[in-house]
Parts: C-alpha cells; structure tokens; sequence
C-alpha cells in the first residue's frame, strides 16, 4: 500500500523579480477527478511456475516438396529397314575413306554455309506433326552426312523448293522453266520414301517427257526402282496392280486408257504427281476428271505456267490438289491469299545470285590471209553463180552461200587455217592453267571435230546430239567439253 | 518388333534445357538415329523451383533441377535406350549418377574459326570444382566436376565422377556418330519447345 498526502490548500514561496517574496496562499479548485488521484490503484499478483531447462527443443519442419515434372512424348515413324541397311552401307563405306577423303568432305561440310530446314506448312494442325517436321535435320546436313547423295551440288534455292514440297500434301511447284523442277521433285519423293513417308508414288507427265524423268530419276535417284507403265493393255493392267516399284511413271494419255483400273477403288497412292500440271486447267476435261479421281493422300502439280489464260487455269489446278479450295470467278486478291502457302514461284532473276554471273564477251577476229583468200573467192564466185540462176534464184541459194561463207570463217576448207581457233586455243591455255573447265558449242558436228583435233591436249570430250547424262557427268570432268548446239553457231 | 528396339541400332539422344524468365525452365530430349532422324522428342512442363528451394538448395539448385527433375524425367520417358546423350547444359550432367548411360557435355561452337590440326581425340587437365562455395548464386553452373577432352572439332567434357564415360564415349564417337554434328540437334529441340508452347496455348 502507498500512502498518499490529503491536502486542502497549498502555499508557495514565489520570489518576484526584485527579489522580494510574495506570500500568499492558493487554493486549488475542486473537481471530481481529484478524488480518483487519492483513490489507490489496484495491483494482483500472478504466480508462474518455471518449467525444467531440460526438456526437448520444439521443432517445426517444413518439408521440401517437388512435384513430379510432367513430360509429353512424340515418336515418330520409323525408317523402312531397306534404309537401315542401306545407310549401314553407307556408313560403312565412309568408314573405309582414306584420311585426305574425309579431309576434304569435311571441308566441304564446313564451307556450307546455308541451312535450309523444313517448316511444317499452316494447314498442319497435328503438333505431333509439326514438331515431325521441325525435328528434321536440314536438307544440307542430310547431303554432308552421306543420307543423301547428289550427283551434283544442288543450289540453295532448290533445297529450299525441297523443304517446300516435304511437307506438303498439296502443293505446286512453279518454277520457271530451267530451275530444276524436276530435279527437285525427283530429290523430295526420295526423302518421302527414304523416310517412309510414302510406299506408292504415282508420276504422270506428258508422253515425250516420259523417256525424260526416267532419266533423271536414274541420275536423282539411282537406288529408287521405278517402272514406266506403258505396253498393251493386259501388261499395263498387270503394272498397275502389282506394286514392284515405289515410283510409277505414266503418261495423260494412258489415265484415259486404263480409267476403270485407275478408278475401281484397289488403287491408292501416297503421292500423285502431275508434270506439266496445266495439262488440267480445264476442270471439265476428261483428263482433269480422272486425275483428280485417283485415290491418293498427297497431290503436287509441276508447272512453270500455272496460270496461262486466266486465273480459272489455276482454279483447275486447284481442283486436283485441294478440289473446291478455289471457284471460279474468285477475286484475284482473294486466291493470292489462299494459295499463297500452297505455291511456290521462283524465276531466274529472282534466284540469279545462286546462279554464276552470265557474261558475253564479243570478240573481234581478223579472218587469216588464207581464210581472206578463200572468203573472197567463194564470195565472188557465189555472186556470179547466183546471177546467172535468172529467174530460178530463191533466197534459199542465198542462205546456202552464206552459210558456205560462214563456215570458211570458223576454218578454211583448203587449209585448214582458222584465226577463231587460234584465239581458242589461247582461251583454252588460260582456263587449263587457271584449273577452270569449258564447254565449247558449234553448230556443226565437222566444226566440232575440227576444233577436237586442235584442242586434243586438253583431253576433250565431245557430246554431240542429245544429253546423256553418264556421259555429261564424264565431259564435265575433262578441262574441254565440245557440245553441238543446234540453235547456234 | 519395331527397329528402335532392337539394341544392335544405335541411337543418340540430345537433351537441353531452356529458361523462360516468366514460366521457369522447360527441357527437351530428342532421340536421333545416327543419321540424324528424329525417333522421339520429349518436353517437359515448365519447372520453376519455389523461394524454400532456392534457399535451401543454394548452389545445388541448378543440378537438382536440370538433372534430377528435368533430365531424369526426360530420360525416363525415352523409349529407347541410347548409346549417349549428349547436352548443352554444364549442370544437366548431375543426372549421370541415375542412368547408366554415358552423358556427354558438349560446348557450344566458337565462332571464330576453329584450328583444323586437333587430333580427332585429344583429352586434356580434369577440372575441379568446390562444391561447398558459399552462396554466391553466380557459381551453381559449374559445380560439377568435370574431364573435359576433344572429339574431332567438338569440345567435349564428361561427369568427372565416371571418368570411364570418356572411353567408351570415343568407341561411340569412332564406331558410329562420327558423322554426326554434336551441335545442330539443340538448335532443333529449342525450336521444337517454342512450337510446343504456342501449341499449348
């Protein structure tokens, strides 16, 4: 307890300023809360025990959870075993390389720059599909590894044509005449089947050009067998029914021909190709109707002029690779923008920077002494020879004396001197000491062997009349290829 | 029986894992044949590790992430058994020490011009590491110890801890993977994740 003073009044010394005291008394004012301040407080008294020291430590655990990643899985379709083995060989056969072989593949390797990979198309909505594609190596990886091997070095554009046709289930490509269409379509139906992608590949092309694709396909694609259908209706009903070989090539005329076999409902390809695909611009024509009848799973068109007339050429087209996708009398605007995933178009000023440079060069030559002489004397005796025709004088004799004149400034007919092939040979001393290589063209198959005689140190080869594609290949390793050009001199 | 089950057709894998500052770390595997053929691809959800684990964790984290959530899963789901699997990822080695197949480290390519007179397989000094660096947070790429060594133009390292993987990684390299690009295949993957994320949105 606090024992608290009671006062009533309180007195105060206060001191003025002069230091004299003022006594009084003052006396404080009474108010309630005055009472309360005498009031004592209230004070309570807890008792605690203290717990023993020892006792264990409380611990609070927080355990670590880790959640289970979750994984999504694709697989992807596997190789035919005849390409297991073949690429074994493949392999095996790299191996046997000699050290300066691998050497310069893998500089080859080194100097690719460009890559070219294959995008999935937008009308692939499958993402197991599209990651397929996306997940493939690029087309020039495939090349350097030995997967696929060229005969020669394609160009970057035509990689990327490839990469366009992959994965395409329709698809035109429209290339301008000389890009390599062919080779291109021939390079992709190789990938399809090396991947398995595709078993049955049906190529139709204009009768002519038959001859033509085997050729290339044996060039492109050696290890492809391929069968041409063609031969009496009891063979050719036989070729289409038994599937030998993964690629058939026929021509139009046949699918008017064996319409009931192509349409009875047994045949099916993974692939159709139409060559020359404005061959069914007209959607009415026969030829338009069974080809778009043919039970496939994917259809390009190889043209260089989809559309030739109208843009209803392409509607025709269309009607093959994606009937109904395109209507007559659609607005331009409007196809650019369906098609435009649908074609691809290159010209050869668009793709010239892959191309080497295109230079002429005009040279101007004297004609010899000798060649002079003889072109003289041809020349004056043709004139009198022509006036004294009369009446009977056409403007063929006059072709023929020029062209006899013309063929005394490449060489003279009595001695054989010729100032083109003096400066020839000079060219010729320049490129073979440069490790560079020509291909020489004339008009004339006496011209060429004249011009082989006098190059014969250069080990010339000669491939007169039609290409041949074994033989090229061997020309174009020679310094001097000497090629007979039917359009010019 | 398909073909990839059968042993005597190698495959490799290639596994990466990628950041994404807002989702975490997504990782990817692809198995190729050896030559250069997708057979399966594998992705994961995104990973992020929460504030307990990044503390708790400290330097390790990256290890337990790459390798024992992301990489382990990845390689769980695979199919196929390959003859190594090969990443770009220092810290994804720490999954060496669940599977029993070798894991190959491999750099990314210089791109400066590389000398053409390395010997096809060249092995060099076995760096180490300290594992018990104080927290720094800038350390935890590197904590695996590894043997680092040369596999034609590619710079190679192995989990320092099997020192063997590297023999065996040689025979591989010689016998059958020659051919192929150690680097290209994860330029592919990361392609192949930002397809999966859009299609997953």
């Amino acid at each position: 307890m606090i024992d608290q003073p009671t006062t009533s009044s309180l007195t105060f010394d206060v001191h003025s300023s002069s230091g004299r005291e003022l006594d009084f008394s003052i006396s404080p004012l009474s108010t309630g809360w005055q009472t309360a301040l005498t009031r004592p407080p209230k004070l309570t008294v807890e008792t605690h025990s203290i717990k023993d020291l020892n006792s264990p430590t409380a611990v609070v655990t927080l355990p670590i959870k880790s959640r289970k990643v979750a994984v999504s899985s694709f697989i992807f379709p596997e190789a035919p075993e005849w390409l297991t083995k073949l690429e074994a060989a493949d392999k095996k056969k790299a191996a046997q390389e000699s050290p300066n072989q691998r050497v310069a593949r893998k500089k080859k390797k080194k100097k690719r720059k460009t890559t070219t990979r294959i995008k999935p198309p937008s009308d692939v909505i499958k993402l197991e599909d599209r990651l397929y594609y996306l997940l493939q190596p690029s087309l020039e990886t495939l090349a350097t590894t030995g997967s696929l091997e060229f005969p020669f070095e394609p160009f970057p554009y035509q990689f990327e044509g490839m990469a366009f046709l992959y994965p395409r289930h329709a698809a035109i490509l429209a290339d301008e005449m000389g890009l390599g269409k062919t080779m291109q379509a021939i390079t992709t139906i190789r990938m399809l089947l090396r991947s398995g992608e595709a078993k049955s590949v049906l190529l139709i092309c204009p009768k002519p050009l038959v001859t033509n694709w085997k050729k290339e396909f044996t060039l492109w694609a050696p290890e492809i067998p391929i069968s041409i259908i063609e031969g009496d209706r009891t063979r050719r009903a036989w070729q289409w029914e038994t599937a030998e070989s993964p690629v058939r090539i026929a021509n139009y005329e046949l699918l008017m021909r064996d319409e009931d076999i192509l349409l009875d409902g047994s045949l099916h390809f993974d692939l159709v190709v139409l060559d020359e695909a404005q061959r069914i611009k007209n959607s009415s024509s026969t030829t338009s109707r069974i080809a778009t009848s043919i039970s496939r799973t994917r259809s390009w068109a190889l043209t260089g002029t989809p559309i030739e007339n109208s843009t209803d050429d392409l509607v025709g087209i269309f009607d093959f690779l994606s009937p109904g996708y395109l209507y007559k009398g659609m607005p331009l605007k409007n196809i650019c923008r369906a098609t435009s995933d649908y074609i691809l178009r290159r010209t050869k000023d668009v793709v010239m920077s892959d191309m080497p440079p295109l230079l002429y060069r005009d040279a101007d030559l004297y004609l010899s002494p000798e060649q002079q002489a003889t072109y003289e004397l041809a020349e004056s005796e043709g004139v009198v020879q022509l006036e004294e025709m009369g009446e009977s004088l056409t403007v063929q004799h006059v072709f023929e004396l020029v062209l006899r004149l013309k063929q005394i400034c490449n060489f003279d007919p009595r001695t054989g001197k010729s100032s083109k092939i003096e400066q020839l040979v000079a060219d010729m001393e320049e490129v073979a000491a440069s490790g560079k290589k020509a291909i020489v063209f004339s008009q004339w198959t006496k011209t060429i062997d004249q011009i082989k005689k006098h190059l014969h140190r250069f080990g010339p080869l000669d491939t007169p009349g039609k290409f041949r594609p074994k033989k090229e290949t061997q020309s174009l390793n020679s310094s001097a290829t000497i090629r007979q050009n039917r359009s010019s001199s | 029986m398909s073909n990839r089950d059968k042993k005597q057709i190698p495959t490799v894998g290639f596994l990466t894992v990628i950041e994404n500052k807002q989702h975490g770390l997504f990782g990817g595997y692809l198995v190729l044949n050896t030559s250069g053929r997708p057979l399966e691809f594998h992705c994961t959800s995104p990973v992020k590790a929460n504030k307990a684990q990044e503390i708790l964790y400290g330097p390790t984290l990256e290890p337990y992430l790459y390798g024992e959530q992301i990489a382990s899963a990845l390689l769980k789901k695979s199919k196929s058994v390959p003859t190594i699997v090969c990443t770009d990822c220092p810290p994804v080695l720490s999954v060496r020490s669940m599977v029993d197949t070798p894991v190959l480290l491999v750099e990314p390519e210089s791109t400066e011009e590389q000398g053409s007179e390395q010997p096809e397989s060249a092995s060099t000094e076995t760096k180490f590491l300290r594992f018990d660096e104080a927290h720094t947070g800038t350390q935890t790429s590197q904590q695996i110890k590894q043997t680092k060594f040369q596999l034609s133009d590619h710079k190679v390292a192995v989990c320092a801890l099997h020192p063997e993987d590297q023999k065996s990684i040689e025979q591989i390299w010689r016998e059958h993977i020659s051919e192929i690009d150690l680097n290209e295949p994860f330029g592919r993957i990361q392609e192949a994740i930002q397809e999966a994320q859009q299609g997953g949105r």
